[in-house]
């Protein structure tokens, strides 16, 4: 079982599930058991699969090859090494704890597990990718999963979310097809490594269409990624989607192309310009999410808001990675911190997610101002064990990251490898409003003065056990921190770098920081339940998404993407 | 309100016109190593003369793959969301292309003009059809093409017939899809089987004919793309009452 | 020479416009779908100017266009119709919905019920 055999088979292995799942409808065998074997075949084999690669890609081994055996250029190369390694292990962790959780809900699950699984491979070949036609229709199916995964809520308001999403990324896509001929006339090549070969030698009007494309496909991709501005359509797909959908969207799709970026970005030369760019983008991106995120009242909304600002982290010590040069060892820890972060943020979102659906549909309300005593209600419907509560706490433990959670060790380090960059402040910042609009949020588990209302029975069996997996990957993690961030260090190490560790660093020294963050924070909340305080954040306007805000917003980044690399 | 929102979409044209016409209005060369190599190499390679076929079957089939699985998600998503709708309304049934008999004569968009000429061209534009898939790699044509060839005839045929034909039903149109879109997953797995790596041509050497791989995929896919086109037009036409 | 692409970026910036700007939803669907026509001519039209023969291998090919953008163009042409098909969907039941296809009296109507 060696490298060259197992790499590919994330991407058949879900593919064979939704094949059979198909075939399964068609014959009219779906149920249960067909559901149970396209989960094995579908998500734990890779799963598998990932653990027999392990040992060649601690040993930095890695496969680069085209897709076919041809012994030629024209074919598709892919690129298997410790970042695809990573990526697949991200999306699968959140993958099977999701699978789980929709498995609760039987009324939608025949086309949406087909779905799923088609996703599933189509992120998986986003990682691997070094082609960038193929990141073209990678990229087009993870939307399109996406588009029909976020319509099939029940609410009308989905439909909306899905129509405008579905608009504003397809026009993306094709300003990126756009971008593919510019590169594909001056270059001649459509294969990461043959671009930049050609690109880094170009002059003159050749070099400034080149820089123009580059920006056209970067800009298209970070679109997904949802930085301000382009995130305008992130609030109503994530807030209107099915909570599994919602999860999988918050702590995956988000975050997936940005890293599969990074294997063009390195090769080119303009890439720094860039960087800096994102380095800054990012850290707005934290604080006016967390703003926007304090002035909501829906709860849903409130964690799709919260998921801007927390990406905002991700993409600020992703781009200052990228200016800093991946050679370096600085430059080395924070694309390790990024992805270290991405993770974290990737599984409590997803608990985050899960468990406040679950309880808003105990309570058949979303609305924070009138829902309280959720536990209670969670009660009366079947919940034998009160695991949702004590799954949003653990979840919150870690977004807040405070000890002993995952999350404390992802903040601290990228705040700290941030420090002395502009963006470090507004990350700060951040981390003090972000407690302080969860506390905000946990307002729905304090005890309600009203009766309980029972909406519906059911079973949570499948429920608990997503539950189980994600708490336990947070605070194992926060146990193992340590050793999985050295782990990611040297798993990303080929990507540039030759020697790089953070052993000597421990998060337990930033307590007393933590400490002041909690207090500020707790204080902040205080005052902010005062009446003047409640009028000063609703003059904050609400960006509604309209099609003219967000195409205004893309073309903003265009343009000042595009100066900063033509100049 | 509305003036400072002209003011954005004009500023947002202008924007992105600036970075897009350069692109558009570049002078460089167009590469030909690409054309140089396909001349020469493209059939013994693949075994097809069509180039174009060679490349989207053969160097890169990935993409087909990619772009196959647009296809499937879109037709399941649309369905599911016009299944959806049709719940909800049972009583355009008057004015829908309903196949049931009873419904017909009331319904005045389908007239008999309509019925003789589609039933009568129904099978030679499956023919041509089946004609197109089957010759993608010798002439222009191909999967892609002679699927929806093939799905256009047989919306000719649920517009024109008066007996409810299998080739008509979804029923049997959903399970023809399936098991075409797991041949296609079997298909490119077994170069992984066969040492040739994903995607890659296993039965290169197992018959005379060298473009048999090519063949084999525009089948699939011919089939797998008009079922599913067939489907969704007749679930459209409101004939997926008996699903 | 130029006059084509000079058509094709007016046929791009048209379709860019009409997702923009334009309030009905079916407009926007057209201005998508024009947005697609506009990138599969531009790169059929500019692959198209190496040579003069269609790329079927004869026995005396010599001078024939580039197949890889028409390749390419394939996949685009295909991916585009089932976004456009799956934004109809969309737009259809977004009609029934609210009883609109104007995008602003749908947000409206939409916002109204929760």
């Amino acid at each position: 079982m060696n490298i060259e055999s197992l790499f590919l088979a994330p991407i058949y292995l879900p593919l064979l599930a939704a094949a059979l799942l198909v075939s399964a409808k068609a014959f009219g065998q779906a149920g249960k058991t067909m559901d149970s074997m396209a989960f094995l075949i579908g998500l734990i084999l890779p799963a598998v699969c990932l653990a027999l690669l392990k040992p060649a890609i601690i040993a930095h081994q890695s496969v680069e090859t085209v897709i076919g055996a041809w012994d030629t250029n024209l074919g598709i190369h892919y690129h298997f090494d410790g970042l695809s390694w990573l990526l697949i292990a991200l999306h699968l962790a959140i993958s099977i704890p999701v699978f789980l959780y929709s498995r609760s809900n039987p009324s939608h699950r025949e086309s949406f597990s087909i779905i799923f699984f088609i996703q599933c491979a189509s992120v998986a070949a986003t990682s691997l990718t070094a082609d960038l036609f193929n990141l073209f229709v990678c990229l087009e199916v993870m939307g399109v999963t996406s588009y029909v995964l976020i319509a099939s809520s029940d609410e009308d308001g989905s439909v909306l979310a899905s129509f405008t999403y579905l608009l504003f990324s397809a026009t993306a896509m094709v300003f990126f097809l756009v971008g593919a001929f510019g590169l594909y006339r001056v270059t001649g090549s459509l294969s990461y490594a043959l671009i930049s070969q050609v690109k880094n030698s170009l002059t003159g009007a050749d070099l400034i269409v080149a820089q123009m494309s580059l920006t056209l496909i970067v800009v298209s991709t970070l679109l997904r990624c949802a930085v301000v501005p382009l995130s305008g359509w992130l609030v109503g797909a994530h807030s209107k989607a099915p909570h599994a959908v919602s999860a999988l969207l918050s702590g995956v799709l988000i975050k997936i192309p940005l890293f599969a970026l990074i294997r063009l970005l390195l090769l080119v030369t303009a890439s720094e310009r860039i960087g800096s760019i994102l380095a800054w983008a990012g850290g707005v991106s934290a604080a006016v999410g967390i703003l926007l995120a304090l002035r909501e009242v829906q709860a849903k909304r409130l964690l799709a808001y919260s998921s801007v600002s927390q990406i905002g982290y991700v993409v600020a010590a992703y781009g200052l990675a990228i200016e800093v040069g991946l050679e370096s060892e600085r430059g080395a820890l924070l694309i390790a911190s990024s992805l270290f972060y991405a993770f974290c943020h990737a599984v409590a979102k997803a608990l985050l997610f899960l468990s406040i659906g679950t309880a808003t549909d105990a309570l058949g309300t979303k609305d924070l101002s009138k829902a309280r005593g959720a536990t209670a209600s969670l009660k009366g419907s079947g919940e034998r064990v009160p695991l949702t509560t004590i799954s949003y706490c653990i979840a919150l433990f870690s977004i807040s990251a405070l000890p002993p959670t995952l999350g404390f060790w992802g903040k601290n380090m990228l705040t700290y490898l941030a420090k002395g960059h502009g963006s470090a402040y507004l990350l700060t910042i951040t981390s003090v409003l972000t407690i302080t609009a969860y506390l905000k949020l946990s307002v729905l588990f304090l005890p309600s003065k009203r009766p309980v209302v029972v909406m519906k029975t059911q079973s949570y069996g499948a429920i608990h056990a997503s539950y189980l997996v994600l708490g336990l990957l947070l605070l194992g993690g926060g146990v193992f921190a340590l050793p999985f961030k050295n782990f990611i260090i040297t798993l990303l190490l080929p990507l540039g770098a030759v020697e790089a560790s953070i052993m000597g660093y421990s998060a337990y020294s930033e307590l007393a920081k933590t400490f002041l963050t909690l207090m500020l924070a707790l204080f902040l909340t205080a005052i902010s339940t005062n009446r003047y305080c409640k009028r000063l954040l609703a003059k904050f306007p609400v960006p509604k998404a309209r099609f003219a805000d967000l195409f205004f917003g893309y073309a903003l980044a265009l343009s000042v993407m595009a100066f900063q690399l033509v100049r | 309100m509305k003036k400072l929102e002209l003011i954005k979409i004009v500023i947002t044209v202008l924007l992105c016109s600036l970075l897009v016409v350069p692109i558009i209005l570049s002078n460089h060369s167009w590469p030909t190593h690409a054309r140089n190599y396909l001349l020469v190499n493209a059939q013994s390679d693949t075994g097809a003369t069509n180039t174009v076929s060679a490349i989207y079957l053969g160097y890169r089939a990935m993409d087909t793959l990619g772009e196959t699985l647009v296809l499937l998600v879109s037709v399941t998503g649309t369905m599911a969301i016009l299944v959806k709708l049709g719940k909800e309304q049972t009583d355009e049934e008057t004015t829908s292309f309903s196949l049931t008999p009873e419904k017909r004569p009331t319904n005045r968009l389908r007239t008999h003009l309509l019925e003789t000429v589609a039933s009568k061209l129904g099978p030679i534009v499956l023919l041509f059809g089946f004609y197109v898939m089957l010759y993608g790699h010798i002439s222009p044509g191909g999967g892609f093409q002679g699927g929806v060839i093939v799905a256009s005839a047989i919306v000719f045929l649920a517009l024109g017939t008066e007996v409810k034909s299998k080739l008509t039903s979804t029923f049997v149109l959903s399970r023809i899809e399936s098991l075409s879109f797991l041949l296609l997953i079997l298909a490119s797995i077994s170069g992984v089987f066969f040492e040739s790596g994903f995607f890659g041509n296993p039965i290169k050497s197992a018959s005379s004919l060298s473009a048999n791989f090519i063949i084999l995929l525009n089948i699939i896919i011919g089939l797998k793309v008009g079922t599913s086109i067939a489907v969704m037009c007749i679930a459209m036409m409101g004939g997926s009452h008996d699903h | 020479m130029i006059i084509e692409r000079i058509l094709i970026a007016l046929l791009f910036l048209s379709g860019f416009a009409a997702i923009v700007g334009m309030r009905n939803i079916i407009k926007k669907i057209f201005g998508l779908n024009l947005l697609n026509a506009s990138v599969v001519l531009l790169f059929i039209l500019e692959g198209s100017r190496i040579g003069n023969q269609a790329p079927i291998l004869d026995a005396d090919i010599t001078n024939m266009v580039d197949p890889i953008p028409q390749a390419l163009m394939l996949t685009a042409i295909v991916i585009g119709v089932c976004v456009s098909a799956l934004s109809l969907a969309l737009a259809v039941r977004l009609y029934k919905a609210t009883g609109s296809l104007d995008i602003q009296v749908i947000t409206e109507r939409l916002q109204r019920e929760h």
